[in-house]
């Protein structure tokens, strides 16, 4: 049974790794120079460079643009203890906490409240919102696309048949062994 | 596992393994084109110069802006491959050259940036300038004026009955896997895209070799430095393994098969920039980019390139790094503390050294003002830009690493600031006992590895200078 759960949690985890894109990450203290930030695989929404990074890739005197981007941690996707946690370890927990934050499903932001400083200032770009509530969200991810990568429908049919077989296997067993 | 432990430790005596040159190679450090050092500033040649000597570099990068140098408009008379045409103007170049040279210090010299009239057809708007399709035999000229304007037999406009040092040290471009220095990196073919800037760098760096090897065959080519991190196909930065397979036209990562390669490249270095997201040890998380432990990606395609022979002149190449750095805290609120950047320099250049790469360049001396912004700025230097010294100064002067191999033995790696003795210690009630005394060369690499059980702080010394300190737990 406990292989079952390992397949399953493995199975579960594979739409968000399909329908990979990219989030980036910046060296300590440079999250402003766009040419050295890590373009890392997220569960959601492409993200051109110039819209990821703030900063993008130019500026002036050779050495980067403006701005301090993707650097940052936040958007909710990891608990506010844990962000603190890990805000007090310096750049390796920055670049953890990025790094899970940009790797999270996506949460729809409820919308922004006149005076709600928060909603508008995440250290991370625009990765929430894309529309879809975070059932719809599940559901199409479980659901995928053979065009974006991920299994289609076959994936909920396979899971399905899986978690049957492992209940018929498992009441075979039962009745042997009594 | 005591019986175990004596034994290896009685193999490595009898080997007389003092100091390991199993590995040939040394390590040569430097700066890169840090302004304060190349930007003839009073304080460069009164300060900042003389520290770099100090600290133990042998080589400074000076960019040489190639649309700087030359004329914005060809004058009638203009020849391009003559360093005293009419049009040109290296007054900013000689001063560094002059400078660096005059401490001891190599000059290598990095040239990027065409001036319009050597860019290429068809540039896109918002392109930045001087990289798009930058003509290959226009460099050619232009290299061939650099390398007579400092084989050292040219005369110093400064100084009358005087020559301008010699250079040897040659970098064609920066970072030729982004669009912020060359473009396009990819191009649309069938309906797919397909690595464009891997063969036009090829042409430029041929071209370059050529120019500066007809001056002098002593010249030495290094690769421009790859950028670390690469975007998806069609992006605005390639991943530089990518890159790199590209240049050496091989293809599939795993087998590295050769395709043709009618002209393949030709230099004597390969050079790459692994800037970390996090410490030395922090590899980047994508197959074809390259972070500090990742560069045996790069050697391992490089290797490759010479077994089917798709690199020229034929045989081994050496592996530099042309830029390394981490920002600290303080100044830069995001940076690393001082004391771990230190770490983090020695462990880079342990972890750098391991894997073939026999010269590394840091990226500055002293920090930056952070204009406009310190995200956008480096505070990377071994000073404060007040002029204080990080520990990171003392890392670069006389790096010095441990690692536990297991529970009786201890690596110990280092770079000798000066040849001589050095005394490797260890800290025994508040007092300092030397464990080994190691006969080293200027600028050697020791690799040592002592018997020490438990919890250890150990260290170098080689009067006057003393490493940093490591302790090692059990």
């Amino acid at each position: 049974m406990r292989r079952i759960a390992i397949a399953l949690a493995v199975a579960l985890a594979a739409p968000s790794l399909a329908q990979a894109r990219v989030h980036k990450i910046a060296p300590p203290g440079n999250s402003g120079v766009g040419q050295y930030v890590e373009t890392v695989p997220t569960a959601d929404g492409g993200q051109p460079t110039n819209t990821v990074h703030p900063g993008g890739v130019g500026g002036s005197g050779g050495r980067g643009g403006t701005g301090r981007g993707p650097g940052a941690t936040g958007g909710g996707a990891i608990a506010a203890s844990t962000q603190r946690a890990l805000a007090k370890q310096g750049p390796t927990g920055d670049a953890t906490a990025a790094l899970a934050a940009a790797t999270a499903p996506s949460r729809t932001r409820p919308a922004a409240r006149s005076g709600d400083a928060r909603s508008t200032s995440s250290g991370l770009p625009s990765f929430a919102g894309q529309g879809s509530s975070p059932s719809t969200s599940v559901l199409k991810a479980l659901a995928g696309s053979t065009s974006g990568g991920g299994l289609g429908p076959l994936l909920p049919i396979a899971l399905i048949g899986s978690v049957l077989a492992a209940a018929v296997l498992t009441l075979v067993r039962r009745r042997r062994t009594s | 596992m005591r019986l175990r432990t004596l034994v290896l430790a009685a193999v490595l005596l009898a080997m007389g393994a003092n100091v390991r040159d199993a590995r040939a190679h040394g390590l040569t450090l430097g700066f890169s084109a840090d302004p304060a050092l190349t930007g003839n500033a009073p304080a460069a040649e009164a300060t900042w110069i003389p520290r770099a000597a100090a600290e133990g570099a042998g080589i400074v990068r000076v960019n040489v802006a190639w649309a700087q140098v030359a004329p914005r408009v060809r004058p009638g008379s203009f020849d391009p491959a003559d360093p005293s045409s009419p049009g040109y103007d290296w007054t900013a170049v000689d001063a560094a050259v002059r400078d660096l040279s005059g401490r001891g210090l190599r000059v290598l010299v990095n040239v990027w940036g065409a001036p319009t009239w050597a860019q290429g057809p068809g540039a896109p708007a918002g392109v930045t300038p001087g990289t798009w399709r930058p003509d290959a035999a226009q460099l050619a000229q232009f290299a061939t004026a650099a390398a007579l304007r400092y084989d050292g037999r040219h005369p110093d406009p400064l100084k009358p009955g005087a020559f301008l040092p010699r250079v040897r040290d040659w970098q064609p471009w920066n970072e030729p896997n982004l669009s912020y220095y060359l473009s396009p990196q990819w191009t649309r073919v069938g309906g797919r895209w397909a690595p464009a800037s891997p063969g036009i760098y090829r042409g430029l760096l041929n071209a370059f070799y050529g120019a500066v090897k007809r001056v002098s065959s002593s010249n030495f080519v290094v690769t421009a430095g790859t950028a670390p991190y690469g975007d998806p196909p069609g992006g605005q930065r390639m991943p530089p393994v990518a890159f790199d397979r590209s240049l050496f036209c091989l293809r599939d990562n795993a087998r590295l098969t050769p395709v043709s390669c009618p002209d393949p490249p030709h230099f004597d270095a390969l050079s790459h920039h692994p800037y970390g997201i996090g410490g030395p040890l922090w590899h980047a998380l994508n197959a074809d980019d390259a972070a500090v432990p990742d560069v045996y990606k790069l050697a391992r395609v490089l290797h490759a390139a010479v077994r089917d022979g798709h690199v020229r002149p034929a045989g081994a190449k050496r592996l530099w790094v042309t830029e390394l750095s981490w920002d600290t805290s303080p100044p830069d609120p995001a940076g690393v503390p001082a004391a771990k950047q230190a770490r983090w320099l020695e462990q880079a250049l342990y972890v750098l050294w391991q894997q073939g790469v026999d010269t590394v360049l840091w990226l500055q001396i002293v920090d930056s003002p952070p204009i406009p912004s310190y995200g956008a700025t480096y505070q990377s230097g071994l000073y404060y830009l007040g002029g204080a010294a990080k520990p990171a100064a003392q890392a670069f002067r006389f790096p010095f690493v441990t690692r536990r191999m297991s529970r009786g033995l201890i690596q110990a790696w280092g770079r000798a600031p000066r040849g001589g003795r050095i005394a490797i210690e260890q800290r025994r009630g508040g007092r300092w006992v030397v464990l080994r005394w190691l006969a080293v060369r200027s600028d050697q690499v020791f690799d040592v590895v002592l018997l020490v059980r438990g919890r250890a702080t150990l260290r170098a010394q080689a009067e006057p200078e003393t490493s940093l300190a490591w302790t090692q737990g059990r």
